[in-house]
């Protein structure tokens, strides 16, 4: 990776094309393309051995015109202002184009967990919560987990807050485990949710999910939920492909008559690879692993790895296939845009179609603000609500425009977030 | 009452004060028989109605006391000292009567008190009498010469204490004649032989008349202790003695130590000499181990060791490395944890040693003495000719003497599974480890009687057969240690463990190192050990497995765990168990998640051994709501790692072997749910010795093949001439598994091939793995035992990196033999890696292994002085700055010299560094095409300067970007294209021999024209434009 390499540069280069398509007027791009408010700051944390070391620490909130501020707290010892600003832009696109009322931040602190014990981490969480303890809160901005944080980060932070405030708003943070204020269907919402916007797909191009066929790529978490929804929507899953740990490549899993995805998942070890032995007696065919985009399916969903669809491959990919649904993050290289909409294939772009993580996110800071928990059908429910919406908004755009999904996702988004900002009379 | 009776009282009480101080006299052992026959002298009158009047007179044996004054006094009273109905004597008493008040009787009470003393004085001089001749009695009776011995001790100690008085009592015993002065030229006359019983009679009439009794029994006691550790010196003295011989003796030993507790602490010349001896004789002749034996074992303390030997008549008893090793351990933990409560339950398996020269006996009774030069062969021959020497030995007998005591082993041990290990003479001393090179074996130990002693019998030959392992020969040509008879001892050991039920595992075992060589954190020493944890038997965590991980962790230091987000927590917790079916009678590994959800209610404790993986979290549960059956349990140790005293304790015993050993240590454990048991112990290798060295900052980049800054150890190579590099995606495109194999032999014979430690390995994945293939070239330490590096590329497939070979048997190899290893992890953070390098330079495997040609393609040969203009290969690796460094270097200098060259060089990160480098060349490159051009000719209106360059945040690969201002229509624009082109090529270039990174062009132009900036078209914005303005180079006006 060239060190010249800028995340916000890109993220800022992205930005200028859509306010040029938007044509927004000046006020508006200098305000969106940098972010509102910049914290540095720095936390000096007592080590297990009596020494202090101090930890450089940002929080960003790129946008909160539409909602509290919401984004991830990354550990990392090559955390960059930079990074983090790019992060917190694109939190807040992503919350605006499903359309959830939140705006976009992101934190950072230059460390190597590593390098430090739990408790140390445990001090270095809290401290982070002390010296910004003013500017978060679920009103105002909620953090969440990312890069080499977790649950039990997220606990260590809320506790801090609570503290401080002498209150419970367990909604000031998301990512905590159930029971300790996370919500149920978290596991399932990505997957779930990029079912969802194929639905919709699928529901505006008339066609009955049960008759058509699909090839996933991966068998992780995503992939799995995805492949159960779509099955119980009565699509056949013809294809899987997932990594083998002992042989270090992957395979495709190939039943032409649809794989029973339960089967699937009870041959899965701990590391996630699917028994190839075993499934070969189940009557699977095993093929190479990059097999699973020649499949002849309507639906193709990459939902493991970036890169995944380039211009060299895209030959092989089958004549029938008339979606393709990016279930991971950037699985289909941006120079392969232009072959997939000349063969017509309407691709589903990964900022809408993996939106369901934040969503359930979103949910969880709801009902932590009303300290009320929904079982999980509701909140699946509500999910597949706030996914539809989304998609058919962006679906209307483009037909309407005649624009390819991707741009006409990131039109909506940055448009949701200029009107916000116009209304409140900041521009 | 009245006076009468009150006086009468009066005098009761004083008699019996009296009988009590008389009692106190006779009972004090610290008195000779004579002082205490003096002091009741005075006692006695006391009892009497006229105390100051009264006198006493004691003979006893020919000897008189007397109370003072008594010859003024008239004797009214005698009574008899009778032994045995002997009179030896009298107690007489009178009164002085010239000191009476009035004439005075003595009255009935007072008789009757004397009577009383005088039978208790009897009672004495009986009691000490019989006690005396009882003893020596029995040793008459039992060794005579011992009495001699004794009574000879005896006697001058008493003419040296007592003096004359002693002297003419014992005069009877003199054989001497008259003396003889001057020369006599006559032979001596020859005495008569000592009269033992004579002697014994003057004996206890001297000592219990000149000695007090306790120092009397104290000097026999330790008399009879030297006489008998002087039978022990006899036996272990005689090189012929057999091992039962001396475990007899050491148990006589032991016995005699038990009867004179007193002596404990304190130890004789002759004992420390014994000591010596025996350890000499069973453990090793390192004289520092000696030396360590003295200062924490005793005599008695090798009888549990002895008893358990298994050896031939003739044998010396030498029980092997291994053996000896863990039972030194073992003793210096025992006497270490006196004072340190941590290492208290610190245990040792129950084992029985077969010694080490048993196959000699062994190779006789089978005829298999050919096999004794069979080391000789050539490496080729071993290999070829292995596995008949294995089936041979396999066909082999043991002596039927052996089988005997093995069945005696065998009911000690009862049914508990076993561990069969090598214990040869040559393993686990300080000149290496053969780790890994020689087999241990479990066994289930199940069955009847003989189905046991079958599967203990053919493990103990397959353990003999390892010896002639070419890879143990190898290493031991390398080591000098060829010539050295070796020998091959068996421990066989109890598998520490419990049953869950149909399996016996402990609940974790692991192998710990003194020294961290693996610091996956600065924070961590070396000195805080590295430690690889797994669940069931220790063998996952000793032997390298493919597919799965162990626990590791710094004891030092057991807070700052390597995995930090939950999906890696996951990722590399073990999943596998090895443990013994004892259903099925074997060694089994299981998968770790169904075991657990089956068999999880029977582990104890299996809370603090597992943490429960959901939604992303990792949740320690107490022991109440763990759920085996419905929890994703993941083996994590957390709660022993965060709160148990486990860690402490495994790094005091690797502290307090390591200080008592002088070296650092490399040890095995195992916990049964209850105790910690050290099962084996030996120096851990210290080939890297080699410190930090310097990463030099001004080598330029060109120059740089590659760095790294993950799990860098300390040293430097230079001068390395050779790169056997094996390219990954080649290896991974090989078709069947003889191409993948052939890829391991290649490496072999270019290991032979190539100048020793002049060349360096570098290959992707785990070298050596024995599991999948895939992961990395299928080498034994032989065949890379002359690479200077290993180096292994953890290449990024997909999102997931390989895992390299940490810590590993392999890894002691290559530790021990100064061959430096290195990780690479190309394409993570900010490293260099010159795949370019690679793919150029010439292929020397055609010529050297014509036949593997066709390998050509996935190993690569490099003669690095021929494709690098002369110049060399270093390595610098700095473990403290975590970076290392490969670069070509021109100096062919020694060593010295090289480190005097790069100590001046600045320390720094010089890869931030040289980002600033870039951009500043960079931009004084635009500043020179501006400057050069001729913008007339060319109809240009002005250059601009944008993006990376301009920003100054450039990077070796970043281009320059132009926008160039032309009038409209401009015809001169395809030469400005020509001249353009003609620099872009030239930078291109010149990028390229300052970094390496290769491009064809450098310039990125965009011409513009007047209309284009007017209408704000693509580039144009940027002139003018308030956002990230492009800057004017030069302008024409």
């Amino acid at each position: 990776m060239s060190a010249a390499y800028n995340p916000f540069d890109n993220a800022q280069a992205q930005f200028d094309g859509v306010a040029e398509i938007l044509e927004l007027d000046s006020g508006t791009r200098e305000l969106l393309r940098r972010p509102m408010k910049e914290i540095h700051f720095t936390i000096p944390v007592k080590m297990d051995d009596g020494t202090t070391k101090v930890f450089q620490a940002y929080r960003i909130k790129h946008n909160d015109a539409r909602g509290p501020a919401k984004g991830g707290i990354r550990f990392h010892p090559h955390e960059t202002a930079d990074t983090v600003r790019a992060l917190s832009m694109w939190m807040t696109w992503k919350c605006a184009v499903v359309d959830i009322p939140l705006g976009g931040g992101k934190g950072g602190v230059i460390c190597d967990p590593h390098n430090l014990s739990r408790t140390e981490q445990e001090r270095l969480c809290r401290g982070y919560v002390r010296q910004l303890f003013h500017l978060l809160g679920p009103n105002l901005d909620v953090p969440a987990p990312d890069v080499m944080t977790n649950g039990q980060h997220m606990l260590w932070m809320l506790d801090e807050y609570e503290t401080i405030s002498g209150g419970r708003f367990p909604g000031m943070i998301t990512g905590k485990p159930v029971g300790m204020g996370g919500s149920l269907g978290r596991t399932e919402a990505t997957g779930f949710g990029v079912v969802y916007v194929l639905k919709g797909l699928l529901k505006q191009l008339g066609i009955n999910p049960a008759d058509t066929t699909a090839s996933i790529q991966g068998f992780g978490n995503v992939a799995e939920y995805a492949a159960r929804m779509y099955s119980q929507l009565g699509g056949k899953v013809i294809a899987v492909s997932c990594w083998n740990q002992a042989d270090s490549k992957s395979y495709t899993f190939k039943k032409a008559g649809g794989c029973d995805i339960e089967e699937l998942v009870g041959l899965k070890d701990s590391f996630g690879s699917i028994d190839k032995d075993k499934a070969a007696t189940l009557g699977y065919e095993i093929l190479p692993g990059e097999e699973w985009l020649t499949q002849p399916v309507d639906i193709l969903i990459p939902a493991a790895l970036e890169n995944q669809i380039t211009p060299d491959v895209m030959p092989r990919v089958d004549q029938k296939v008339k979606i393709i649904c990016e279930a991971a993050n950037g699985p289909t290289t941006p120079d392969c845009d232009v072959l997939i909409k000349e063969r017509g294939i309407v691709l589903l772009p990964d900022f809408l179609c993996n939106a369901g993580g934040v969503t359930c996110s979103y949910f969880e800071q709801v009902q932590c603000n009303m300290n009320y928990f929904w079982d999980r059908d509701e909140v699946l429910e509500k999910l597949e609500y706030a996914m539809t919406k989304a998609f058919d908004a962006v679906y209307a755009l483009a037909k309407e425009r005649d624009l390819y999904l991707r741009d006409a996702a990131y039109i909506i988004a940055i448009n949701r977030v200029s009107d916000a900002v116009k209304l409140r009379g900041w521009v | 009452m009245d006076s009468a009776d009150m006086q009468v009282l009066m005098e009761r009480a004083k008699e019996l004060e009296c009988v009590y101080a008389v009692d106190e006299v006779l009972q004090n052992r610290a008195l000779t028989l004579p002082e205490a026959m003096q002091q009741l002298t005075s006692i006695i009158p006391t009892g009497f109605s006229n105390p100051k009047a009264s006198r006493v007179k004691i003979s006893l044996w020919n000897q008189s006391y007397l109370s003072p004054g008594f010859g003024d006094a008239d004797v009214i009273f005698r009574t008899p000292l009778l032994i045995e109905d002997e009179a030896v004597g009298e107690i007489a008493c009178g009164y002085i009567v010239s000191l009476l008040d009035e004439e005075c009787q003595l009255l009935n009470y007072e008789v009757k008190l004397m009577e009383t003393v005088a039978l208790r004085v009897s009672q004495l001089a009986l009691g000490r009498q019989r006690e005396l001749s009882l003893m020596l009695n029995m040793l008459r009776q039992i060794d005579p010469d011992m009495l001699l011995r004794i009574g000879e001790k005896l006697r001058i100690y008493m003419e040296h204490t007592v003096g004359g008085e002693a002297k003419l009592l014992f005069r009877e015993l003199d054989v001497s004649t008259e003396p003889t002065y001057g020369e006599a030229n006559a032979p001596l006359a020859v005495g008569p032989s000592v009269n033992t019983e004579l002697l014994a009679r003057k004996l206890i009439e001297g000592a219990t008349t000149f000695l007090p009794q306790d120092t009397l029994f104290q000097l026999l006691n330790e008399w009879i202790m030297e006489q008998r550790i002087l039978a022990f010196v006899k036996m272990v003295d005689r090189k012929d003695s057999t091992i039962n011989d001396i475990l007899d003796a050491v148990r006589k030993y032991t016995g005699a130590r038990r009867d004179a507790p007193s002596a404990e602490d304190q130890y004789s010349q002759t004992e420390t000499w014994l000591i010596s001896e025996l350890t000499h004789r069973f453990l090793s002749d390192d004289e520092h181990l000696i030396n360590l034996v003295l200062d924490n074992m005793r005599i008695q303390d090798f009888a549990p060791m002895i008893e358990r030997i298994v050896a031939s008549e003739r044998s010396n008893g030498n029980i092997g490395g291994k053996g000896s090793g863990l039972f030194i351990a073992s003793q210096i933990l025992r006497y270490a944890a006196k004072s340190d409560p941590l290492l208290a339950d610190i245990k040792v398996p129950q084992s029985w040693y077969i010694a080490a020269d048993h196959i000699v006996d062994f190779m006789h009774y089978n005829n298999l003495e050919e096999l004794n030069s069979y080391k000789y062969n050539s490496t080729f021959h071993l290999r070829m000719t292995y596995d008949s020497t294995v089936t041979k030995m396999k066909n082999a007998k043991l002596p039927p003497q052996t089988m005997n005591m093995l069945r005696v082993m065998l009911t000690d041990l009862a049914d508990t599974p076993l561990i069969v290990r090598s214990s040869s003479l040559l393993e686990d001393k300080h000149s290496g480890t053969f780790s890994g090179k020689y087999k241990s074996l479990f066994l289930s130990n199940q069955g009847r009687l003989q189905e046991r002693l079958d599967a203990l019998v053919d493990a103990i030959l397959e353990v003999y057969s390892s010896m002639y392992n070419p890879d143990a020969i190898q290493y031991r040509r390398e080591r000098g240690l060829l010539n050295f008879t070796e020998q091959m001892g068996v421990l066989v050991q109890e598998v520490v463990g419990r049953r869950i039920g149909r399996y016996f595992m402990p609940m974790f075992a692991g192998v710990a190192f003194s020294n961290n060589l693996l610091r996956w954190s600065p924070r961590i020493n070396r000195e805080d050990g590295l430690v690889r944890l797994v669940m069931g038997l220790g063998t996952r965590a000793v032997d390298r497995v493919s597919n799965d991980y162990p626990i590791m962790f710094a004891p030092g230091q057991p807070k700052l765990q390597i995995n930090q987000t939950p999906s890696d927590v996951r990722h590399y917790s073990p999943k596998q168990i090895d443990l013994i079916d004892l259903e099925k009678r074997c060694f089994t590994t299981v998968e770790a998640g169904p075991f657990l959800r089956e068999m999880g209610r029977e582990i104890p404790g299996l809370h603090q051994l597992v943490s429960v993986y959901a939604n992303d979290f990792i949740d320690n549960r107490n022991a109440f709501s763990l759920n085996p059956a419905k929890d994703e349990m993941i083996i994590t140790f957390d709660s022993i790692l965060n709160n148990g005293e486990i860690p402490s304790k495994i790094k005091r015993i690797m502290d307090v072997l390591s200080d008592k050993l002088q070296c650092p240590v490399d040890i095995e454990f195992a916990y049964d749910g209850e105790h910690l048991y050290l099962v084996q112990c030996r120096p851990q290798g210290t080939g890297l010795a080699s410190g930090p060295a310097p990463i030099p900052q001004n080598i330029p980049k060109q120059d740089v093949l590659f760095t790294a800054n993950r799990f860098i150890s300390d040293g430097q190579l230079q001068g390395i001439s050779y790169i056997v590099y094996v390219d990954g995606d080649a290896y991974n495109a090989l078709a069947s598994r003889e191409e993948l194999l052939a890829v391991g032999e290649v490496v072999g014979l270019l290991n032979d091939a190539l100048p020793r430690r002049n060349y360096i390995l570098m290959g992707p994945g785990r070298w050596g793995s024995r599991g999948d293939i895939k992961l990395g070239v299928r080498v034994t330490y032989s065949d890379i035992c002359n690479t200077a590096a290993l180096i292994e590329i953890a290449k990024e497939q997909h999102s997931y990196v390989p895992e390299l070979s940490f810590g590993t048997h392999f890894f002691q190899d290559l530790v021990e033999s100064g061959i430096v290893y290195l990780p690479l992890y190309p394409g993570q953070g900010n490293v260099v890696f010159r795949n370019s390098y690679f793919d150029n330079c010439k292929n020397l495997l055609g010529e050297i292994l014509p036949k593997f040609d066709w390998l050509s393609d996935v190993v690569k040969v490099i003669d690095i002085p021929a494709a690098s203009m002369g110049r060399t290969l270093s390595i610098h690796m700095n473990s403290q700055l975590e970076q290392a460094m490969a670069f070509f270097s021109k100096q062919q200098e020694t060593a010295a010299g090289q480190a005097e060259e790069v100590r001046e060089a600045v320390w720094t990160n010089w890869q931030v560094e040289s980002e600033q480098e870039h951009w500043q060349w960079r931009h004084y490159m635009a500043e020179q095409i501006a400057e050069s051009m001729d913008m007339e000719r060319y109809g240009v209106k002005g250059i601009y300067l944008f993006g990376s360059t301009n920003t100054g945040a450039t990077g070796m690969g970043s281009d320059i970007d132009l926008i160039i201002h032309s009038e409209s229509n401009n015809t001169e624009l395809p030469p400005l294209q020509m001249w353009l082109d003609g620099w872009s090529r030239a930078l291109a270039r010149i990028n390229f021999l300052q970094t390496g990174h290769d491009t064809a062009h450098l310039l990125d132009i965009h011409i513009v024209t007047d209309e284009d900036i007017a209408a704000g078209n693509s580039f144009a914005i940027k002139i003018n434009s308030t956002i990230d303005p492009a800057t004017p180079l030069r302008l024409r006006d």
